[in-house]
């Protein structure tokens, strides 16, 4: 299970730090509003991330986020396609979208400037060919 | 709207968290609904299977951890401790719970558990669908009454078990009332009834009291009054049918009895219907309806009788045999001194299997069937044993902690024996599938005999009782056998993983060595078995028969049978031959009453006639054939000298005959080239002399092994034939191989009844089938020997696999130490194969064994070969060495790419 366990030392922010599998479902429960529950969670998973995530794997996730405080659950309404049985719709906290903006700053300043150097290690790549 | 599977969606539930069931469940079924709607092929079934996998691989106890539980059966009343449960609730329970934790333990390793399911299924359904075959035939319950007093009785002539003439079945009848109280003369013949056609049934003409003898009473209606055809001039046309033949061809009519049945020409009364399953004194042999043999009374020369009797109560065979030996005597009196002496055979019906004639080889065929069945089941049974030791090695941690936690023993022990006896079951289910549709497939074999065999197919039930008790004792056997050890080991080591060295696990390798050198000699015993049958069968290939077998049509053209006399069948036969020859895609045609290697032998006498007669001895008696003009031409024979029974061999012509080569040695020892021309005498023409026009080359008669046997062509047209083969020869560039053949046949049927749609043309073949009896053995042998010989491979292949991946995983430290020191991976490669290797080894030096011992069994099934044929005894051990090797390579390997750092990190 690709839950990242090295420390926070070093970062400067408060917020909690994801693994990057927590990271994607945050984004993706984001992304579907009221309509974030277990099976829409991994088919966005699923399309937009190219992830297949299995269904013990995205409920554990789930849990715990919602241990952390960055995701609180509440049961919907029974429908017919799922043979009678409520959804249990995920919500964000704001610590959440405190902690994924956290991590995409991170990011971003990781990236300063980086662009063109990038550029050059792929371009001296294909030369070496 | 669309469900999911309900069996899997209660276990779904029972393992999760009960805050989670809604929701996990839920989304499951959702997704399998869009999966199920989807357009693309089997979209139900691939939802179902992608369900049965999100289930089976659910990591429920993950979901079980985070939500802050520990107890993984949520299923249960919660909170209630484990040994209260059982106390209250009592063994059922416990039993439910050893069930479903072997479902989950069988489901954990599917491959595997799979792989054992198929392979005892294969071993079961094989074991089963051969059992119930040779039952069929061996076993089959005639439905004779008091079968013991019920005998056969044929002439001990120039062969055993030859045919009885009418005359002395009459003797029988009328002298032998003191041993006998019922007596019958029976013989088989082809009938067309007006509801088949031309799909001709097998009617018995039985003369005496048939029905007393063989002691049957009928179901309906009733059965013909003893002696019925000896009233030829009044003698009612009636017909009793069989069961079969009753429901199958009259839909089960409840009015039949008193209707109306056309047979040949004639209406037929039926008189009665016989109860199911009775098949009289032929097992396996089908008979559709039962007439009354007018034609034998009125030709008392009839000899193609087989006698079935009734004993009087109290007489034994023997005091039969005394009867018999002196009917015979007095037969034997003022017979003529060229004749073979009449003697009787008795064979009391208990010791029939199919007729005598052909029981001999009928039992070693079957007592082959049977070692077949034996090994497959040995098989079968070590594959299950040495996946249940596999399990146990892999499993002894496990154990070892229940033992820690207070488990009893017998629990352990109980836990494995479910496990053993669901996988005994599982593959039972599958091998009644797998044996019903060999069963089935089997029926659609073209048998190459002239009869149409009624095998009752449905599977044994004792049989199948037989086989599985098998598995299920093999399987508690060996599931045991680690329960015992498991529960008897010291528990510390185990847990603290010290015994991954040579220590404890080290008798369950050696038993697990000895399972993979029986599975390899066993699968090399069989596959040589196969090799010898395939040899055989190449080098009957290679055999000439000295005739044409391939691409000619045969029809049979039968007025005889239907309504016309001799002169008239003589003309009809005549019209039939000139048609088939103005046929633009013909060659060449010919009529016979035989073509070389069919089945049967047919012999009749000839000896010289310039030397005085002493004693029968002074005749020759090869098999004989009627022919017409061109059947040498047809067939691809060269005449040697002389010339062929041609146009002019008709009735009233002086009688010709063509003898072969090796006849000719015998008539004449001084001379055999200077027969032609010379002067005869035939045991069927006992007025002339007839004249040897021909010499033709010895033709494989009956086998492709016989040494030149002696034999005799006489005209067709001289003789009082009514009903022959039409052999045709299709031009060539117009369809060859034995499908256009059996087509071209057909369309010669076709063609010939235009004659008179109502005569009997019929069994539109080709002479290459006709003439495959020889090859059938050796080819179902090499077909059966190969199936259950690579079936054994296989299960041997995956046990050394099992074997030493095991070894390589249980050395994996070691390895990595190895490793880390800079051993030479391909030579870890080799160490981790020696043990399997040896094993091998080992198992093909038995199997060799095995099979030379085979192939003494197997000697008189062989064909061109001996028992020691070199190519068979080193080709396939070298075989099955390379496949072995191979299996024990592929896990070998992985020891190489062993991350030394992984497997010491481990510690």
């Amino acid at each position: 299970m690709p839950t990242d366990r090295t420390s926070d030392a070093g970062s400067s922010d408060a917020a909690p730090h994801l693994g990057e599998l927590e990271e994607l479902v945050l984004l993706a429960v984001l992304r579907l509003g009221a309509d974030a529950y277990g099976a829409a969670l991994r088919k966005e998973l699923r399309e937009r991330a190219g992830r297949s995530v299995s269904v013990s794997t995205i409920y554990v996730t789930l849990v715990r986020l919602e241990e952390k405080g960055l995701v609180r659950s509440e049961m919907g309404a029974p429908t017919a396609v799922r043979g009678g049985r409520a959804k249990r719709i995920f919500a964000l906290t704001p610590a959440a979208v405190t902690a994924l903006e956290a991590m995409r700053g991170r990011r971003e300043r990781m990236w300063e400037g980086l662009d063109d150097a990038a550029e050059a290690v792929r371009r001296a790549g294909k030369g070496g060919r | 709207m669309r469900r999911p599977p309900r069996l899997l969606e209660w276990w779904l539930l029972r393992r999760l968290p009960p805050d989670f069931r809604g929701a996990v469940a839920g989304d499951l079924q959702e997704e399998f609904t869009e999966r199920a709607e989807r357009s693309t092929p089997f979209a139900g079934l691939r939802a179902r299977i992608w369900y049965a996998v999100q289930v089976v691989s659910l990591d429920a106890s993950a979901l079980a951890r985070v939500t802050g539980t520990t107890n993984g059966e949520w299923a249960r009343d919660e909170g209630q401790p484990t040994a209260e449960r059982v106390t209250r609730s009592g063994v059922m329970d416990m039993l439910m719970q050893d069930v479903r934790y072997a479902v989950r333990r069988l489901l954990k390793s599917p491959g595997f558990t799979l792989v054992a399911i198929l392979s005892l299924g294969l071993g079961i359904g094989a074991n089963s669908a051969l059992f119930t075959m040779v039952n069929a035939v061996f076993r089959q319950d005639t439905g004779i009454s008091e079968p013991d007093r019920v005998a056969q009785i044929y002439w001990n002539g120039t062969t055993p078990y030859w045919s009885i003439s009418w005359s002395w079945y009459r003797g029988m009848r009328d002298d032998l009332t003191d041993v006998f109280s019922h007596t019958s003369a029976t013989r088989l013949r082809m009938a067309r009834t007006e509801p088949t056609g031309d799909a001709l049934v097998s009617s018995l003409r039985v003369s005496g009291d048939y029905f007393g003898a063989i002691g049957v009473a009928p179901r309906l209606g009733r059965t013909f009054e003893p002696g019925a055809e000896t009233d030829v001039e009044t003698g009612a046309a009636v017909v009793v049918l069989s069961h079969d033949f009753w429901t199958r061809v009259l839909a089960g009519d409840p009015e039949v009895i008193g209707s109306t049945l056309r047979i040949e020409a004639t209406p037929h009364t039926v008189l009665g219907v016989l109860p199911e399953g009775f098949t009289g004194q032929m097992a396996g042999v089908e008979v559709d309806i039962y007439l009354p043999d007018f034609a034998a009374v009125a030709s008392p020369g009839t000899d193609n009788l087989m006698g079935v009797v009734r004993l009087q109560p109290g007489v034994s065979a023997d005091q039969a045999r005394a009867g018999l030996a002196r009917l015979a005597q007095d037969l034997n009196v003022g017979r003529p001194e060229d004749r073979t002496p009449i003697a009787f055979t008795l064979v009391p019906q208990s010791e029939v299997y199919v007729i005598p004639a052909i029981d001999p080889i009928a039992r070693q065929i079957a007592g082959l069937l049977f070692l077949v069945v034996g090994l497959v089941l040995v098989i079968a049974c070590t594959n299950l044993a040495s996946f249940l030791l596999t399990r146990a090695a892999d499993r002894r941690r496990e154990f070892a902690v229940r033992r820690a936690v207070g488990a009893s023993r017998g629990r352990v022990v109980g836990q494995l024996l479910v496990e053993s006896l669901l996988l005994a079951g599982l593959g039972g289910v599958v091998g009644i599938t797998l044996g019903q549709l060999a069963l089935n497939a089997s029926l659609a074999v073209d048998l190459p005999v002239p009869v149409s065999l009624r095998l009752d197919t449905s599977i044994d039930l004792f049989v199948l009782g037989t086989t599985l008790g098998a598995t299920v004792v093999a399987g508690i056997l060996f599931g045991l056998f680690p329960a015992v050890t498991a529960g008897r080991e010291d528990v510390a080591p185990v847990l603290r993983d010290e015994s991954t060295g040579a220590g404890g696990g080290r008798g369950k390798v050696s038993l697990r060595g000895a399972l993979v050198v029986a599975q390899v000699s066993l699968s090399l015993a069989l596959l040589i078995g196969a090799g010898f049958f395939l040899r055989s069968l190449l080098s009957m290939t290679r055999v000439d028969p000295g005739f044409d077998r391939e691409d000619r049509a045969v029809v049979t053209v039968d007025p005889g049978n239907s309504g016309y006399d001799l002169a008239e069948s003589r003309r009809i036969m005549d019209d039939a031959l000139r048609m088939v020859r103005e046929m633009p895609e013909i060659e060449s045609a010919t009529m016979g009453n035989r073509v070389p290697m069919q089945t049967w032998i047919w012999r009749s006498g000839i000896r010289r006639s310039d030397q005085p007669f002493t004693d029968t001895r002074e005749y020759a008696f090869p098999q004989i054939a009627y022919v017409t003009d061109g059947y040498f031409e047809t067939l691809g024979i060269d005449i040697v000298s002389g010339r062929p029974i041609g146009e002019e061999d008709v009735a009233g012509a002086p009688p010709v005959v063509v003898v072969n080569r090796a006849l000719a040695r015998e008539l004449w020892p001084d001379d055999p080239e200077g027969a032609v021309g010379r002067s005869v005498l035939l045991q069927n023409f006992p007025d002339s002399v007839a004249t040897v026009v021909g010499i033709a080359p010895d033709v494989k008669v009956t086998t492709l092994d016989e040494s030149p046997t002696t034999y005799m062509y006489q005209a067709q047209r001289q003789v009082g034939v009514q009903s022959a083969l039409l052999v045709a020869r299709p031009r060539p560039g117009s369809g060859s191989g034995d499908g256009a053949t059996k087509a071209l046949a057909e369309r010669l049927r076709r063609e010939i009844k235009t004659i008179d749609p109502d005569m009997y043309v019929h069994t539109a073949t080709t002479v290459e089938t006709m003439t495959g009896t020889t090859l059938f053995i050796p080819r179902v042998g090499a077909a059966l020997l190969a199936l259950f010989g690579a079936l054994a491979v296989v299960m041997a292949s995956i046990g050394l696999y099992g074997l030493v991946a095991f070894g390589v995983k249980r050395r994996e430290k070691e390895v990595g130490i190895r490793l880390s020191l800079g051993a030479d991976p391909a030579r870890i490669v080799r160490t981790m194969m020696a043990a399997g290797t040896r094993l091998v080894v080992i198992g093909v030096a038995i199997g060799l064994a095995l099979g030379v011992g085979a192939g003494a069994l197997l000697e008189d099934f062989l064909f061109g070969i001996s028992r020691f044929d070199p190519i068979t005894l080193v080709a396939v051990p070298l075989l099955l060495l390379a496949i072995a090797v191979l299996a024990s390579w592929i896990p070998a390997r992985r020891a190489a790419s062993i991350d030394p750092v992984e497997s010491l990190r481990r510690e």
